[in-house]
């Protein structure tokens, strides 16, 4: 894993918080999802599939994404992940609180800039 | 690229996900590995590489499995597929069975449903009736120790005709000599069952059943007291006795709010005041199942009871008035020691007590006084044994009900069966073993018997008020309500058990003995002229049985139908009785005066059609009188008191002379002259005609009047008393001749109003002259008659619904059969009709196929019915067992419902063209 390790936990409650904003504004599978973690945190975020689906099954369970079957014709039928109203009221809290600390955090260790 | 889906599986196989979700992880994983294979491909890595960096997405060999199953919720059970080999897992094999058989049902309704209902329709009558049984036959006396242990001993005189026994009393000094002399038994306790007005502080009188014991009564049942104390010795000494009571538990708690709030409480019993001492255990309500009785009191209290002046009749040795006994038999003895000890000691009573104990002795029309011993508690010891074979034959009656049941389901299955050859022998060709589909067909068998037991269930509640009210009408009130215990739930699940195994035995070996081979080769042409042999015999004994049914019915039938043809010499209709006891209220002599008010206020109301006061009604009892016949010979005859009304009342019609006059009717005993009124038969008995008005009938002195000469002023036509014996002789005598009958008079109504009504009426009338007087519940006189014939009309009716039921059923399994037959031989009746036959002579074909079936269970059911049809010959009137007009009556019916059956099998046999059925080939 590209995360050092101690930050499992941290890494784990803040995916939560990545694959409900991945899935906000457009249905994704579960490989992409994976490599905009990938990409997007520049390497330093990274998951398996082994941990990745159960995760997204968590979270289906929860009510916060919906997963379905989508065939196209030509392509193999894929499982995509959207966001539910309930994600939703949990993305927009989690980002608020998220702020809110990172906030909290600067004002603490960059004191003197702020 | 490698294949990811078998590694991923066997990652996921510990979890007992469902198959589908499974897959569909598999699938989505997979997937995942297949783009990351790709893009690494593309990416120019080598093949084995790009495997190896995908490999890597499944982590550690446990990761997946361990997340998945912190999401995922495993299956419920891991069952095997049915007809698969259980490999030691019988359990889960069955559950697997009956998950499975359950869905095969339920998609086969057109099987299922008819199946249901032949065991609903068997097995529920049947539970109704031995849900009766239990409570009348088989039902412990609550608080009863040891019940096998008690018997009943009865002391009395029995006719020498045979016809009934005349009570003997024993007095307590005699009961002593007995008790201290015995040996077969170790407990001897006196019982009298009465009937008596009970007031409880300011509610109203009611009459209630109460017993006078000796004090012995509970210690002999081993019934220990509830709340309070037993009975004592010192409570039950001559001549009166301590004026204490025992209440019922019941009693206890509506009078009292509880059983410890009852003691030393007093209560009224027939005007006499008693202390409340003890409260009997819970339910007990007296040595009969169907007893009733609410209050204990001493038998030495019988005097004091009574209002007696001299109590000498009941405390003299030549006295008594306890004549049935509860006894408990020593160990090692039978109850025929019991019965040789007790008649041996009754010898010696006489022996050593001449004068006292005469009464033991023959008389003219009776036999000595004998101890008649009946074992067990529980039934009136007279009845007991009509009831026994009453149930017996209702048992027996459910027994066949249940044999059709099973020979229907039976049927129904083996046909099924057949159906399912190809498929069970697939399933054997697959490796499932013959035990295991056995296990299969059988949990299915067991499974609609179970079913059909249930909705028999609902069915027994509806039939057991049925049968309740047709086995109790004269009971009205007391029998309300017969639970179902679950002795007779348990029985019920286990007939359903053994019904559905038995039935499912033959489809069970068909599955078994099957082979692949030959039903796959089979396809879709059956055999052409396999006849199902299985199922013709089912359907011969199906035949058979409804057919002993409907013989048993229409024998009922007629019965009850000559019963009520009789000829009564009275018109029962529109009549009400209501029946009155003034010797528990404290009347002596100024009885009759309170009849005389009674009807004099009755008439004068005018709110019925006509009033009547009698000793007795027809059907509610008569009187012994002794006439000499001219040639000097006693003749006992039935005796009657009657008012001036009696018999235009009753629409009896007078042959000769008049009625009473009012005046003599309630004139004191001792006047003279009394008339009398014959019956015709007593005139043409003592005269060889009926005109006899105005000679006289000698009459023989008696204990309270002399010798004399009675003047006949008329002459009536025979009034039955039962339906089926002779016409007894009868005289009618004014109301005020006979002592008793004042007592326990019955006031007579004709009127098209109702029996609550007229009771609530002549209640208001009752009021007037003696409040304190309870006034019974008036009882319709055709309901009375109708009590006679109870057995009659309880098989009349069970015997046509459940024949007509057996008949419903049988019909089924010939259509099943015959429709079945016909369709397996379409190809040889295309072939036939090819060749020339005429559709007719296909019918013919169709028809001599059910005619033999037919043939063979009349035969069968003949046999059955001649032997089953002695079993109700006792209850036959008008009609004998072995009528040939029932029989050909009953075949008759049989035939139109064979041929029915046959109709639409031969309307399509008819119809086959050969072209199809060749072009089938």
């Amino acid at each position: 894993m590209a995360v050092p390790s101690g930050s499992r936990e941290l890494k784990k409650g803040s995916a939560e918080l990545l694959i409900l904003s991945l899935v906000q504004d457009q249905a994704r599978h579960g490989y992409d999802i994976a490599k905009l973690i990938e990409l997007r945190s520049g390497g330093e975020l990274k998951f398996h599939a082994a941990s990745l689906y159960p995760l997204l099954y968590r979270l289906e369970k929860r009510g916060w994404i919906e997963g379905r079957w989508v065939e196209k014709a030509g392509a193999r039928r894929r499982r995509l992940y959207r966001i539910t109203p309930a994600g939703r009221k949990i993305l927009t809290a989690q980002q608020e609180g998220w702020k809110a600390f990172v906030a909290a955090i600067n004002r603490v260790t960059g004191g003197e800039h702020a | 690229m490698p294949d990811w889906r078998l590694e991923i599986r066997s990652r996921l196989q510990n979890l007992r996900l469902a198959p589908e979700r499974e897959s569909e992880i598999v699938e989505e994983v997979a997937q995942h590995l297949d783009d990351r294979y790709r893009e690494l491909r593309s990416a120019g890595r080598t093949e084995a590489d790009a495997a190896a960096e995908a490999w890597r997405e499944l982590e550690a060999a446990d990761v997946l499995g361990r997340e998945v199953a912190r999401v995922e919720r495993p299956r419920p059970l891991d069952l095997p597929a049915p007809g698969a080999d259980s490999k030691g897992r019988v359990f889960s094999a069955l559950l697997a069975d009956i998950r499975f058989a359950f869905r095969t049902l339920r998609k086969n309704p057109s099987f299922s449903i008819p199946v249901l209902l032949a065991m609903a329709l068997s097995i529920g009558p049947t539970t109704a009736i031995v849900s009766v049984s239990n409570w009348l036959l088989w039902r412990p006396l609550p608080g009863v120790q040891r019940p096998n242990e008690l018997g009943i001993v009865w002391f009395g005189q029995w006719f020498k005709d045979g016809e009934g026994m005349s009570p003997t009393g024993i007095s307590y000094q005699n009961i002593a000599d007995l008790e201290s002399a015995a040996k077969s038994f170790v407990g001897f306790a006196g019982v009298a069952e009465r009937s008596d007005t009970l007031i409880i502080g300011d509610r109203l009188p009611e009459r209630v059943s109460t017993a006078a014991v000796t004090s012995d009564f509970f210690k002999v049942l081993g019934l220990s007291i509830r709340t309070g104390r037993d009975f004592q010795p010192a409570d039950d000494l001559p001549p009166f006795g301590s004026p204490v009571a025992i209440i019922g538990e019941g009693l206890a708690q509506l009078a009292f709010g509880s059983p410890e709030a009852a003691i030393g409480q007093k209560i009224t019993v027939s005007r006499q005041p008693f202390e409340i001492i003890g409260v009997a255990p819970e339910g007990f309500a007296g040595i009969d199942r169907l007893g009733q009785v609410k209050v204990w009191m001493t038998a030495s209290t019988m005097p004091y009871l009574l209002g007696l002046k001299d109590p000498s009749r009941y405390t003299q040795r030549r006295g008594g008035s306890l004549s049935m006994f509860v006894v408990r038999i020593a160990g090692g003895r039978t109850w025929s020691d019991v019965e040789t000890e007790l008649t041996n000691l009754m010898g010696g009573l006489v022996a050593a007590h001449p004068e006292d104990n005469q009464k033991f002795l023959a008389s003219p029309n009776r036999e000595a006084v004998t101890a008649r011993v009946f074992e067990g508690l529980g039934e009136e010891p007279l009845t007991r044994r009509r009831t026994q074979r009453t149930i017996t034959l209702l048992l027996g009656v459910g027994a066949v009900l249940v044999l059709l049941g099973c020979a229907n389901v039976a049927n129904l299955m083996v046909f099924r069966a057949s159906r399912r050859e190809r498929e069970v022998a697939l399933r054997k060709a697959l490796g499932a073993s013959s035990a295991r589909l056995i296990q299969l067909q059988l949990t299915e068998s067991w499974l609609l018997a179970v079913g059909g037991a249930l909705t028999g269930l609902v069915l027994a509640v509806a039939l057991k008020s049925v049968l309740q009210d047709l086995l109790f009408p004269a009971r009205p009130g007391v029998v309300t309500h017969i639970p179902f215990d679950i002795r007779v739930l348990g029985l019920t699940l286990a007939v359903a058990t053994a019904t559905g195994l038995v039935a499912g035995l033959a489809p069970a070996w068909i599955a078994a003995r099957s082979r692949l081979s030959s039903a796959l080769a089979r396809g879709s042409s059956r055999n052409i002229f396999r006849t199902p042999k299985l199922r013709s015999g089912l359907a011969v004994v199906q035949l058979a049985l409804s057919l002993t049914l409907l013989i048993g019915a229409v024998l009922l039938v007629t019965t009850v139908r000559n019963l009520h043809a009789v000829d009564l010499g009275f018109n029962p209709e529109r009549i009400t009785t209501i029946n009155f006891s003034l010797s528990s209220q404290g009347y002596a002599d100024n009885g009759l005066s309170f009849w005389k008010t009674l009807q004099a206020s009755a008439d004068v109301s005018r709110q019925f059609d006509a009033v009547a006061t009698g000793t007795a009604a027809p059907f509610g009892g008569k009187f012994s009188v002794r006439v000499l016949q001219p040639n000097g010979e006693v003749l006992e005859v039935a005796g009657v008191g009657a008012s001036a009304n009696y018999f235009r009342t009753l629409s009896m019609t007078l042959l000769r002379g008049r009625e009473f006059t009012e005046t003599e009717a309630f004139a004191a005993p001792s006047s003279d002259p009394m008339p009398i009124i014959l019956s015709e038969t007593l005139a043409q008995r003592l005269f060889g005609s009926i005109d006899v008005v105005g000679r006289t009938v000698r009459f023989p002195k008696t204990a309270s009047s002399p010798e004399r000469d009675l003047p006949i002023v008329g002459v009536v036509r025979d009034a039955r008393d039962s339906l089926t014996g002779q016409n007894d002789p009868y005289v009618y005598q004014p109301f005020g001749r006979f002592h008793f009958g004042v007592r326990q008079g019955t006031v007579i109504v004709r009127s098209e109003r109702t029996a609550p009504d007229i009771t609530a009426a002549v209640r208001t009338m009752v009021a007037q002259i003696d409040r304190s007087l309870p006034v019974l519940p008036g009882v319709p006189l055709v309901t009375q008659i109708d009590r006679r014939i109870v057995q009659q009309r309880l098989f009349a009716w069970t015997l046509s619904v459940l024949g007509g039921l057996g008949f419903v059923l049988a019909a089924l399994g010939v259509y099943g059969l015959v429709a079945q037959a016909t369709s397996e031989r379409a190809r040889e009746f295309g072939i036939r009709m090819a060749i020339g036959a005429s559709r007719s002579q296909i019918a013919r074909l169709v028809f001599q196929f059910a005619a033999v079936i037919a043939a063979l269970g009349t035969v069968a059911g003949i046999v059955l019915a001649y032997f089953g049809s002695r079993a109700v010959s006792s209850m036959l009137f008008g009609i004998t067992a072995l009528d040939p007009r029932v029989y050909l009556v009953a075949i008759g019916a049989l035939a139109v419902v064979v041929a029915a059956a046959c109709a639409i099998p031969a309307i399509r046999a008819m119809r086959v063209q050969p072209v199809d059925v060749l072009r089938a080939d």
